[in-house]
C-alpha cells in the first residue's frame, strides 16, 4: 500500500516535471513565432507600397523620400562575409594548434595561455573591440593604404577578431572527442596528433567546420557595433575594401536613435526581416554545400 | 649473478627479440607494472597471459611508449628491441640505439584489444597512415591498400567497398582492418592486445592462422585471455600477476589447460623456473 502511493507520488513529480518541460518548450517556441510574426508584420507595409522610394531600392535619402535599404543589405553581406573568411581560416588553424601537444594530456604553458584567452574573448564586449579599432586600427589604415580609415576592410578585420572564439570554441567542442577517440591508435601507427587532426579528424568533421563558419558568419552580420564604429556608415554601394559601407544592423541603430514613427521607421523592419533572410539562406545554402560535397 | 647475466646476454644477442630489465610503470603513483625482467625469445609467438588487470596492456605498451601518452605515467626500468632492422633502445630511448618515437612506433605496430578503425573509407584507414609516416608516394597507395589487404584475408570481403565507411564493417572486419594497417607500415614487430576479445569463434580462428602464419616473418607478441588460444598459438609465455612476472614458460607444448589455470590461480609450478 505504502509501496503504492510513492509510486503515485514519483509518477507525479514527473508529471509535473514533464509538464515544466513542455511549458517552456511552448513559451520558447511562442515567443520566436511571436518575434517573427511582429516582424513580418510590420515589414508587410512596405511590400505593399510600390513606385519608388521603398525599402527595396537602391538609394537611401529620407530627405527626398527615398528608403531603399538594399546597398545596406549589400553591406552586410560583404562586411560579414569578407570577416567570415579570415576568421574562420585562423580559427581552424588556432584550434588544430590548440588541440595538437606534441604529447598528449598535457598542454603546454602556451596552449593553456592561448586557450584562456581565446576564452576571455568571448567575453569582451564587441564595443572594447571597436574603441580599440577607432583609435588603432582606422588610423593605421589612413596611414598605409590612405582614405579615411574607416571602411569596409577595418569593420571586417575587426568582425574576424570577433567571432574569431565562436569558431575556435565551436570546432574544439566537435574536434576534440573525435581526436581522443582515435589519437591513441593513430600515435601508434606513428602519426602525432596534427598529423591526425588534418588527415583523419578534419576529413570527417565537415559539419562542424560549416557550424563554425555558419555560426560566425551570423555573429559577424548581426554585430552591431563594430559596423557602427568603424564602417563609416556611407548608404552607398562599396565599391573597394577602402570604401565606407552601412551593415543592416548599423542602419538600424542609426535610424532608430534618430526617429521614432515614419516612413524610415518603417523601413526598418524590412531591414530585420532582410538579416533574418540573408542568416537563413547562409545558412541553408552552406549546409546544402556540405551535404553534396 | 647480475654482470654475468648481462654478459650471458650480449653473448646471446639474438636469440631475444625482446629485452625488459626491472620495467616498472605506474600511473599517478599507483604501481601497475613492478620490476617486470623479461627476456622474449626470437620466433614464434610469444602471449602474455595473466588474470584481468595484472598489466598485461601497460606491458604490452611500455614496449612502443603508448603509457606515455597517458597522464600521469612513470616509467622506471630499461627495454631493449633487437629487430631485424638492429638493436633498438625503447627505454629510457637516450642511448645511440634510440630512435624516434615516430619511427619506433611504426616499426613496432600494434593492434588494439577493442577494433579502433579510423572514422573514415576503409581505404584511408590504411593509406593514409601510410603516406603520413612512410611518405609512400601516392600512385604507389592503391598497390599498397590491396596487398596489405591481400595479408590479412580481407580483400575479397571489402575489394568493392573500399570507399565504404570502415565503421561499417563487422567487429571481426574491422579488426583485421587494423592488423592490415599495422602491417602495411611493414612492421618488424607486432604486438596484438587480445586480438580476438571482440570476435566470435570462427572470426577468432581465421585471425589465428593468419597470426601463426605472420609469425614465420615477423616476432609477435600478444596478449590473450583465453588458455586454448593461448596454448595453440604460443611458443613462448609468460604469466603476469598483479604487475608481476610470475613465471615464463619458454616451450608450452604439451601443456595442459589445466595445467595454465591452476598456474593463473597461483599454484606453483616447476616449469616456470626455466628461461631466468
Ligand atoms: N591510464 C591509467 N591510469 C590509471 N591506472 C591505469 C591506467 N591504465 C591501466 N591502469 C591500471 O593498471 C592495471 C593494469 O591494467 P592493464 O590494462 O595493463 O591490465 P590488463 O592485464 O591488460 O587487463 P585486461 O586483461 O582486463 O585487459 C589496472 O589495475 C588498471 O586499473
Ligand atoms: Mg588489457
Amino acid at each position: 500500500m505504502r509501496n503504492a502511493t510513492s509510486v503515485r507520488r514519483m509518477s507525479r513529480s514527473g508529471e509535473a516535471g514533464l509538464a515544466m518541460l513542455r511549458l517552456s518548450v511552448v513559451l520558447a517556441m511562442g515567443g520566436m513565432a511571436l518575434l517573427f510574426l511582429m516582424v513580418v508584420a510590420f515589414a508587410l507595409p512596405a511590400f505593399v507600397q510600390n513606385g519608388g522610394g521603398g525599402p527595396f531600392s537602391w538609394s537611401w535619402s529620407p530627405g527626398h523620400g527615398e528608403f531603399g535599404i538594399l546597398p545596406m543589405m549589400v553591406g552586410s553581406v560583404a562586411v560579414g562575409g569578407l570577416a567570415v573568411i579570415p576568421g574562420w581560416v585562423t580559427g581552424v588553424c588556432l584550434c588544430c594548434w590548440l588541440l595538437s601537444p606534441t604529447r598528449a594530456g598535457r598542454p603546454g604553458p602556451w596552449r593553456v595561455l592561448v586557450a584562456g584567452l581565446v576564452r576571455v574573448m568571448t567575453a569582451v564586449p564587441t564595443v572594447v573591440y571597436g574603441f580599440a579599432a577607432v583609435f588603432l586600427l582606422a588610423p593605421s589604415l589612413r596611414m598605409w593604404l590612405g582614405g579615411s580609415g574607416f571602411s569596409w576592410l577595418a569593420a571586417s578585420v575587426m568582425l574576424s577578431v570577433l567571432i574569431l572564439p565562436t569558431v575556435v570554441l565551436v570546432l574544439q567542442a566537435g574536434l576534440a572527442p573525435r581526436l581522443e577517440a582515435l589519437s591513441l591508435s593513430g600515435v601508434a601507427l606513428g602519426m602525432n596528433r596534427l598529423e591526425l587532426l588534418w588527415h583523419l579528424v578534419l576529413p570527417a568533421s565537415r559539419a562542424t567546420l560549416l557550424s563554425a563558419a555558419v555560426l560566425g558568419f551570423g555573429r559577424a552580420v548581426g554585430d552591431t557595433m563594430l559596423p557602427l564604429m568603424l564602417a563609416g556608415n556611407a548608404p552607398v554601394m562599396p565599391d573597394s575594401l577602402l570604401s565606407g559601407v552601412r551593415t543592416l544592423t548599423a542602419h538600424m541603430a542609426l535610424v532608430t536613435s534618430n526617429e521614432v514613427g515614419g516612413q524610415a521607421y518603417d523601413s526598418l523592419f524590412m531591414a530585420g526581416l532582410l538579416l533574418l533572410v540573408i542568416n537563413g539562406t547562409v545558412s541553408l545554402v552552406i549546409r546544402h554545400m556540405g551535404g553534396r560535397a | 649473478m647480475a654482470g654475468k647475466g648481462v654478459t650471458l646476454m650480449e653473448k646471446q644477442d639474438s636469440r631475444f627479440v625482446l629485452c625488459a630489465r626491472g620495467l616498472s610503470v605506474s600511473f599517478f603513483d599507483h604501481a601497475v607494472l613492478r620490476d617486470v625482467s623479461l627476456n622474449v625469445p626470437a620466433g614464434g609467438i610469444a602471449v602474455l597471459v595473466g588474470r584481468s588487470g595484472s598489466g598485461k596492456t601497460t606491458f604490452l605498451r611500455s614496449v612502443n611508449r603508448l603509457n606515455e601518452e597517458v597522464s600521469g605515467c612513470r616509467t622506471e626500468g630499461s627495454v631493449e628491441l633487437r629487430l631485424p632492422g638492429g638493436k633498438v633502445d625503447v627505454w629510457p630511448g637516450v642511448g645511440p640505439d634510440a630512435v624516434p618515437l615516430a619511427e619506433l612506433r611504426r616499426r613496432v605496430g600494434m593492434v588494439f584489444q577493442t577494433p579502433q578503425v579510423f572514422p573514415v573509407t576503409v581505404c584511408r584507414n590504411i593509406s593514409v597512415p601510410l603516406s603520413v609516416t612512410m611518405g609512400c608516394p601516392r600512385s604507389e597507395l592503391d598497390d599498397r591498400v590491396k596487398d596489405a589487404l591481400v595479408r590479412v584475408d580481407l580483400w575479397r570481403e571489402v575489394a568493392d567497398r573500399l570507399d565504404m565507411s570502415a565503421e561499417r564493417l563487422s567487429g571481426g572486419q574491422q579488426q583485421r582492418l587494423c592488423l592490415a594497417r599495422a602491417l602495411a607500415l611493414e612492421p618488424d614487430m607486432l604486438l596484438l592486445d587480445e586480438p580476438t576479445a571482440s570476435l566470435d569463434v570462427r572470426s577468432a580462428r581465421h585471425v589465428e592462422d593468419l597470426l601463426l602464419a605472420l609469425s614465420e616473418q615477423l616476432p609477435v607478441i600478444m596478449v590473450s585471455h583465453g588458455l586454448a588460444q593461448s596454448l595453440r598459438l604460443a611458443s613462448f609465455m609468460a604469466v603476469m600477476e598483479e604487475g608481476r612476472l610470475r613465471c615464463e614458460i619458454s616451450n608450452p607444448d604439451g601443456m595442459e589447460e589445466g595445467d595454465l589455470e591452476r598456474l593463473l590461480d597461483g599454484a606453483e609450478d616447476v616449469r616456470g623456473e626455466e628461461a631466468n
